[in-house]
This record gives C-alpha cells, sequence and structure tokens, in this order.
C-alpha cells in the first residue's frame, strides 16, 4: 500500500513537472517575443541584409509557426542556435560552461552547509548565551549582504587591495575561492539558522528528556539522539539552495570574469540573443525543477512521518 | 517559638474579611494584541536596533537629497573641476579620514581651487554629488520594495483568501496553479518581465511583486484553513454575513499579524532584486539612481582607486538589509511567538 502510494505521488509530480516546464518554456518564447529590439541591432547591417539574416533564421514566420518549431526541436534537445556567437548550438553553449559554473556553486555549497551546520550546533548547543548570539548575527548578515555586493567588496578589498587572490578568473583554483566564498554567504547564513531551530526544537523534545533520564552522558545525548535528528532537514534547504546558487552566479561571475553560465546568460540579455535566454531560462527552470522532486522523494523516504501527499505545503 | 500549633492561644489569630469581589480582579492593565506585540518588540534588542538603522536611512532618504542645493542629476559645473572628487567632510578631514585625499596622496580639492567644497560622498565621474545621488537612490529603492510589496499583498492576500476560503476543488485547482509556477525560477522571470516592459520604477515594482505572492498566499490560505470553521465564523454566517464580508471583516484581520510578517520580508526580497537587475545592466535607465545603479556604476571605477563610489552605497543596502531583516526577525517573534525560530 506504501510504495504503491509512493508511486502513485511520484507519478504524479513528474507530470506536475513536465507540464511546469512545458508552460516555462512557451511562457519565455511568447514573452521574448514581444522584447523589443532585434538580435539583428548592427547598425553596419543594411536592411536587406537584416532581412535576408531574419528569413534565414526563420524569424519572418509567424508566431505561431514559430513557436511550434521551436518547441518541436526542444523536445530533440536542440535550442536552436547563438545569433552572436557563429552560430554554435545553445545546448552545446550551456553544456560547455556548466561544468565551470557547478564547480564554483558545488564548491560554494559545501563550504556553506559545513560551516553552516557547525556555525549551527554552536549556536543550538549555547542557546541565548554569547556564542548564540554571535551566530545569529552572522546568519543575519549573510543573508542582508547580496551576494555581488559581496563579491565586488572582496574583490576590492582582497584581490586589489591587499592582492592575496587573484582578481579575475585565470583557470586556477585559487581564483575561483572569491566566487565560491561570496556564493557560500547566503548558504552559510541558511544553513546556522536551520541547524539551529532544528537543533533546539529537538533539545527540547522528550526522547531527548528520555535519554537523559536513562542516564546518558551530554555527549551521548548531543551526538547519538540529538545531532542525527537535527542533520536530516537540512536537506530539504539543499535544494533552494541549488537554485539560489545557480542564478546568484549570474553576477557572481560577470564580476570575477569566470566564463560561465552566468556570465553567458548576462552577455545574452544584453545582446538580445534570443535563443541562449530561453535556452538559460530553460535550463535554470529545469535544474530547479529536477533538484525539488529529487528532494521531495528523498525527504520521504528518510522521514516517512512526511505526508506526501498531503495537499497543504 | 512555640511550634506546637495545637496549644497555641486562640488570640494570636485574626479573622481576615474575604471580600467575594476581589477575586476576579484584575491586577495587571489588559493589553490588548499590538500592544503586547509592541511590548515584546522593545524587549527585543536585534529588532530595536534594526528599526532603528532602518528609521535613520528613512530619515536621510527623506531629507539627504535636500540638505545641500545640488539634485541628483545636475552635474556641476565646470565639470572638469567636478568629476571624482573624493568624500570631504567638515571636521572629519582633520582626523584624516573623509579628507578628499587619494590613494596616491594627491587632493583634487586643492589641486582645482576648490577648498571651500564639501561633498560628503564625494562626486560621480559625470560631476555629480553623490551624497544627493546616494540618498534619493535609497528613496527610489525603498519605493520598489513598498511597492513590490504592495502587489504581493494584494494579489497573495487575495488568491490566498479564495482559495483558503472555498476550499474544496477551487482551493486543489489554485494550489496546483502555484505549485506549477512556483517551479520558475523567479530571478529568470523578473529578468524577462524587465527585459520586456523595459527598466522603470512601476515595471520593476510589477515584476518583482508578481513573481513574489506565492508564499504570501500559502501562507494566507492556511491560515485561513485553520479559522474558518470556528465558532465566530459559524456566528457571523448565521447572522447572514456574505462571504466577502467573512474574509475580509472577518478572517483577514484575525491573520494580519502572519500578513505583516510576510510583507516585511518582501521588502528587502525587492530591494535585492532591484540591485541584482542594475548589475546586470537591466537598472533604471540614465539619470535616474537607486542603490543597484550607483554601485554598478561604482563597480566600474573601483579598481582605478575610487573605491568611495561603490563602497558606500553598497553599506547602506547592506545596512538597510539589514535592518529591514532585523526588524523582521522580531516582528515575527512579537506578533507571532510560535514561529519564533532564530
Amino acid at each position: 500500500m506504501e510504495v504503491c502510494s509512493l508511486i502513485k505521488y511520484i507519478t504524479q509530480r513528474v507530470f506536475y513537472s513536465i507540464l511546469t516546464l512545458f508552460l516555462i518554456v512557451s511562457l519565455t518564447f511568447f514573452l521574448l517575443q514581444l522584447m523589443p529590439g532585434s538580435p539583428f541591432n548592427d547598425e553596419k547591417l543594411a536592411p536587406a541584409q537584416i532581412e535576408i539574416l531574419n528569413e534565414a533564421y526563420g524569424l519572418n514566420d509567424s508566431i505561431p509557426q514559430q513557436y511550434v518549431r521551436y518547441m518541436n526541436k526542444a523536445i530533440h534537445g536542440d535550442f536552436g542556435v547563438s545569433f552572436k556567437y557563429n552560430n554554435r548550438p545553445v545546448s552545446e553553449m550551456i553544456y560547455s560552461k556548466l561544468l565551470l559554473t557547478s564547480q564554483i556553486g558545488f564548491q560554494a555549497l559545501l563550504f556553506g552547509t559545513i560551516v553552516g551546520i557547525f556555525l549551527g550546533i554552536i549556536a543550538g548547543l549555547n542557546r541565548d548565551r554569547f556564542l548564540d548570539h554571535f551566530t545569529v548575527v552572522i546568519a543575519i548578515l549573510g543573508v542582508s549582504i547580496p551576494s555581488f555586493v559581496m563579491a565586488a567588496l572582496l574583490q576590492y578589498w582582497l584581490g586589489v587591495e591587499a592582492r592575496i587572490l587573484p582578481v579575475v578568473y585565470n583557470k586556477t583554483f585559487l581564483s575561483t575561492l572569491m566566487p565560491s566564498f561570496s556564493l557560500a554567504l547566503f548558504v552559510i547564513a541558511s544553513a546556522t539558522r536551520f541547524m539551529r531551530t532544528e537543533l533546539v526544537e529537538i533539545l527540547n523534545s522528550d526522547f531527548i528528556l528520555l535519554a537523559k533520564a536513562k542516564g546518558l552522558t551530554r555527549k551521548a545525548v548531543i551526538y547519538k539522539h540529538a545531532l542525527r535528528n537535527a542533520m536530516i532537514p537540512v536537506i530539504t534547504i539543499v535544494g533552494p539552495m541549488t537554485v539560489s546558487l545557480l542564478t546568484g552566479s549570474t553576477v557572481v561571475e560577470k564580476i570575477f570574469g569566470v566564463p560561465g553560465l552566468g556570465n553567458m546568460l548576462v552577455t545574452a540579455i544584453n545582446t538580445n540573443d534570443i535563443f541562449v535566454i530561453m535556452g538559460c531560462a530553460t535550463f535554470y527552470s529545469a535544474i530547479f525543477i529536477i533538484v525539488i522532486f529529487i528532494i521531495d522523494i528523498l525527504y520521504g523516504i528518510i522521514d516517512p512521518r512526511i505526508r506526501l501527499t498531503g495537499g497543504a505545503k | 517559638m512555640n511550634t506546637d500549633i495545637k496549644n497555641m492561644p486562640k488570640d494570636l489569630f485574626e479573622l481576615t474579611p474575604v471580600d467575594n469581589n476581589m477575586n476576579e480582579k484584575i491586577e495587571r492593565p489588559s493589553l490588548t494584541f499590538w500592544q503586547d506585540a509592541w511590548a515584546r518588540l522593545k524587549r527585543n534588542k536585534g529588532a530595536m536596533f534594526g528599526l532603528i538603522v532602518m528609521s535613520i536611512i528613512i530619515l536621510l532618504a527623506i531629507i539627504g537629497p535636500s540638505m545641500n542645493s545640488y539634485t541628483y542629476k545636475q552635474q556641476i559645473q565646470p565639470i572638469k573641476n567636478y568629476t571624482k572628487l573624493h568624500p570631504r567632510v567638515q571636521g572629519l578631514e582633520k582626523i584624516g579620514i573623509a579628507n578628499g585625499i587619494e590613494k596616491s596622496g594627491k587632493n583634487k580639492y586643492i589641486e582645482k581651487g576648490i577648498e571651500k567644497d564639501y561633498f560628503w560622498f564625494g562626486t560621480d565621474e559625470l560631476g555629480r554629488d553623490l551624497w544627493t545621488r546616494v540618498w534619493s537612490g535609497t528613496r527610489v529603492s525603498l519605493y520598489i520594495g513598498l511597492l513590490a510589496a504592495l502587489v504581493d499583498l494584494l494579489i497573495g492576500v487575495t488568491y490566498g483568501a479564495v482559495s483558503g476560503f472555498y476550499g474544496g476543488k477551487v482551493d486543489i485547482y489554485m494550489m496546483r496553479v502555484i505549485e506549477i509556477i512556483g517551479g520558475i525560477p523567479s530571478l529568470v522571470v523578473v529578468t524577462l518581465f524587465i527585459l520586456i516592459l523595459q527598466p522603470g520604477l512601476l515595471s520593476m515594482s510589477l515584476a518583482i511583486g508578481l513573481t513574489g505572492w506565492m508564499g504570501m498566499s500559502r501562507v494566507v490560505r492556511s491560515q485561513i484553513l485553520k479559522l474558518k470553521n470556528q465558532e465566530f465564523v459559524l456566528a457571523s454566517r448565521t447572522l447572514g454575513a456574505s462571504n466577502f464580508q467573512l474574509i475580509w471583516k472577518h478572517l483577514i484581520p484575525n491573520i494580519l499579524g502572519q500578513v505583516i510578517i510576510m510583507t516585511t520580508f518582501t521588502i528587502p526580497g525587492a530591494i535585492f532584486y532591484e540591485a541584482f537587475l542594475a548589475f546586470i545592466g537591466l537598472g533604471l535607465p540614465a539619470p535616474n539612481a537607486s542603490l543597484g545603479v550607483l554601485i554598478n556604476d561604482g563597480y566600474k571605477f573601483i579598481k582605478a582607486g575610487h573605491a568611495y563610489m561603490m563602497v558606500i552605497p553598497s553599506v547602506i543596502i547592506c545596512l538597510l538589509m539589514l535592518g529591514l531583516n532585523l526588524f523582521a526577525n522580531g516582528l515575527r517573534d512579537a506578533l507571532d511567538p510560535k514561529m519564533r525560530n532564530l
């Protein structure tokens, strides 16, 4: 019975995910049709040349025709070509930039969650004492400072002034540290907040009281009972964080000159490169949906008390 | 000391008069919900700090631009004398900070023969006074934040209230729609909207507000689901209240606390989005300033030794966000002690 409901839940979710993705692709397509300006805004091009280009890329067809053609290709994994970069296929462009972006994002996620969990534990165990207030201040600062402001200031102080780290990305590991750290700030803050809340809640629960009553040492209570249970829900914030790392990297990559996905999107926006914008939007949304999906399922498996089909969420 | 109670003389005891009317006497003044919340908020040091920071910034945003004779788009003539002047403040210059001296050691104020001028935040590359620009920029950022929160409030509360109140099929379908819309990363949508609508005050607040209302409507819905079967709703329904009246006169006032909490968290979010858009080149058009635009403009000169252009608006946006977040946290603890989590 339980396996049955899990399967039903998964198929339902897959269906909605596909529907969402379809809607997003359609939405971005029609929105971008409304966008003023053309990808061929170059003054050097004569009207006749623009006409030829429009014809060649099928931009003169009616919008429904273009839509059907785009969707048909998109289903087969072809997201059009870039107008600016010698007709390179968008999917290939995304693929080639993905590695670097995910490396920086992964470093940020790893560093951020480890530091965040650690700080959260310190805060939770020292509730309402100095260490607690101190970590809470760090957490609020982390949420309050926008990642790109942090990135620009870090670049100035550590890169330009102190010359400790490379100012821009130069293919070395050292030069990925600053971008990762500026992204990690937010991760640290959320993980700390979350971990602290969980730990405080668990330390006040009945089973901890029981463990203490059994005569376990404080150490055993904390390591064996409290921490284990407090760690599980941290998974839930990894999903939204992955996405905010991806989208947050847009500006951070621009600041540090990292040739990643975010940088590509910003360039595409500034040059009206429609298919690249669409490709990126679709890709980001797909990642978002997939990550949330995986985490929902994982969470249900780890903690069966969570009602999978609960309407309210 | 005689401890033998039984043998104590009777005259040691005295009968106290019992006044039954005093049993029900309320010793402390009774507080309304809002008075209670305010008392709790006042005790929260973080929230009070946030409130003070926020108030100072808002005050400066209101009076700052008119504290000197320049306007935010005025290029001070002759322009060549007034570009990229470093911050210089009366008094502070004597102790070596904000004295207008650049890192290379030269003082442009003296070089250009304008020693009598003081630009508290310096001037930018086009000879505009940054003090005025920063505070009118703060004004714009706050304005966008508030407007976005308003859009968020209107759509989110209405949607959530209708969904929760009517329940059943309506609720299921409305929640499915939210699930689908919530599946789109909001940054992508905001960016797309701005690409089409063209950057402007209204379009920005609209785009940001349109993407942020899902959280609000979820909260409103779940609260209404909790409340709608309670006796007071039944009572006023029996007295003939219409659904519209029930929602707006009886249910929404009861969840006002939650709605206010959500709104206070929306404002810093909107300010962040605005700055983000400015930074990817989708900011307000040229002479206008917002904190994001200023940070972006200043960033271009950071490597040329003019860090103040970016650092000042950055610090202000961070302080503003910090103040708003601290205040919102405190407000949440004060209005809804059950939700306390930081």
